[in-house]
């Protein structure tokens, strides 16, 4: 949208071009325009203001023909361009199509011509056909009037280029690699602490072998108690022997392939790493403690209620397990 | 019939109490700005009379409807003029 130059503001310029006060050039500025309307009123049909133009006067319009100064002054900025013919080989497509209304001093733009003559398809990409509005706002910017002539006379010289198009395409490996990273990660995590977990609770009972033995079923308490005597080192006075008042029927179990000592002790102890005192209190019918065949039955003797939780109970299992350990090599 | 630029800066020069040599100086250098503000494409509006649009002309391929001959025709500036009111009623079809 133009930017309005209001009267006062041009006999601004006016007077000090002229050197004359401002009131006297609005006064003569509207006087000479008032001339020109009174002359239209009187009969003429054309008026003509040096420097301004020509008013021609319509049955229901006035045409207005510029002054050839003024004209050429406007237009100063084409001035050094100028038509040419253009080859059979440039399409008309390097232009943007639009509507232009005809003015006056030039003929009407030969719309129709240009509608019906076929226009090869080109590979170049064009822009949008932009419309009358649009024009008036490209006017505003001088910079986009010369690179648009410099579009025009280059169009005439060589074929337009499609368009390149670049896309970035994204490498979906490093994605794909670092899924794959972290199932290894969770797999290797939930093996070794699965591991770590059998390793503290169970050291001794990693191997297995299969050998057949006859088990005795006697009273154990008794010769768990000698056994347990015998092997295992001093400080037992934490370690309920003592049988309750009234004795309980002693409780066995069989070692098979699934069920080692440490599970056993798991499961009367709630802990793996008691299976020492099941070893103690079998050491008649144990050997190797990594070396029991399945079905032999064994005692299992009462370490009394919490014994899970006794402190004492966890630092004797440690101990005696150290011993077992060196008792055999392990 | 036409009417006569210098009898109308003349009478204008009269009625603003200038002597005929500042009214050529005044009409010269009414001319001089109003082409200045229409190269800078701004609107000159002449209260009652009208106004003076420039408006852009983008280039265009001119066919000729005889040889058939594509003339590529340079971007140009056109001064549109919008009668004012009064200027509109002095018209045969409005009056």
């Amino acid at each position: 949208m133009n930017s309005i130059v209001t009267l006062p503001e041009i006999a601004a310029k006016t007077a000090e071009a002229a050197g004359v006060p401002v009131d006297t050039a609005v006064r003569f500025i509207l006087e000479l325009f008032s001339g020109a309307e009174a002359a239209f009123a009187s009969g003429s049909h054309s008026v003509t203001i040096k420097g301004v133009g020509t008013f021609s006067r319509g049955s229901s319009e006035i045409k207005f023909t510029p002054d050839a100064e003024l004209a050429a002054a406007v237009n100063a900025p084409f001035s050094l361009f100028s038509a040419i013919e253009l080859p059979d080989s440039v399409s008309d497509n390097i232009l943007p199509e639009e509507d232009m209304p005809a003015t006056p001093g030039r003929p009407a733009p030969l719309q129709e011509e240009i509608k019906e003559t076929e226009i090869p398809e080109s590979t170049a990409q064009e822009p949008a056909e932009p419309s009358a509005e649009d024009a008036e706002d490209i006017v505003q910017e001088e910079t986009e009037e010369d690179t648009q002539a410099e579009n025009t006379a280059m169009a005439t010289s060589m074929p337009a280029e499609p368009e390149v198009i670049y896309v970035v395409r994204r490498s979906a490996w490093p994605w794909v690699a670092a899924l794959i990273a972290l199932v290894a990660g969770f797999g290797a995590g939930y093996c070794l602490g699965g591991y770590r977990a059998y390793e503290n609770a169970d050291a001794a009972t990693t191997i297995v072998e299969l050998t057949s033995q006859e088990i005795p079923v006697n009273t154990a308490a008794a010769s768990d108690t000698d056994t347990i005597a015998d092997s295992v080192p001093s400080d037992t006075t934490h370690i309920p022997t003592e049988q309750p008042a009234q004795e309980k029927a002693p409780v066995y179990d069989t070692v098979s392939p699934s069920r080692y000592l440490t599970t056993i002790a798991r499961d009367h102890y709630g802990r793996k790493d008691y299976w020492v005192f099941i070893y103690e209190a079998n050491t008649d019918r144990l050997n190797h403690p990594n070396r029991i065949s399945p079905g032999t039955q064994v005692v299992i003797p009462d370490l009394g209620d919490g014994a899970a939780a006794n402190p004492a109970l966890r630092a004797r299992a440690r101990s005696l397990a150290t011993e077992i350990y060196n008792r055999y090599d392990m | 019939m036409m009417a006569d630029t210098d009898n109308i800066t003349s009478k204008a020069s009269a009625a603003a109490g200038c002597d005929p040599a500042q009214g050529a100086a005044l009409a010269e250098a009414f001319a001089a700005a109003l082409r200045e503000r229409l190269s800078m494409l701004e609107s000159v509006a002449i209260p009652g009379f009208g106004s003076f649009t420039p408006v852009k002309h983008e280039e265009r391929v001119e066919t000729d409807a005889e040889s058939g001959r594509r003339t590529l025709l340079p971007p140009h500036i056109a001064v549109n003029f919008i009668p004012g009111s009064k200027l509109r009623k002095l018209l045969p079809n409005n009056e």
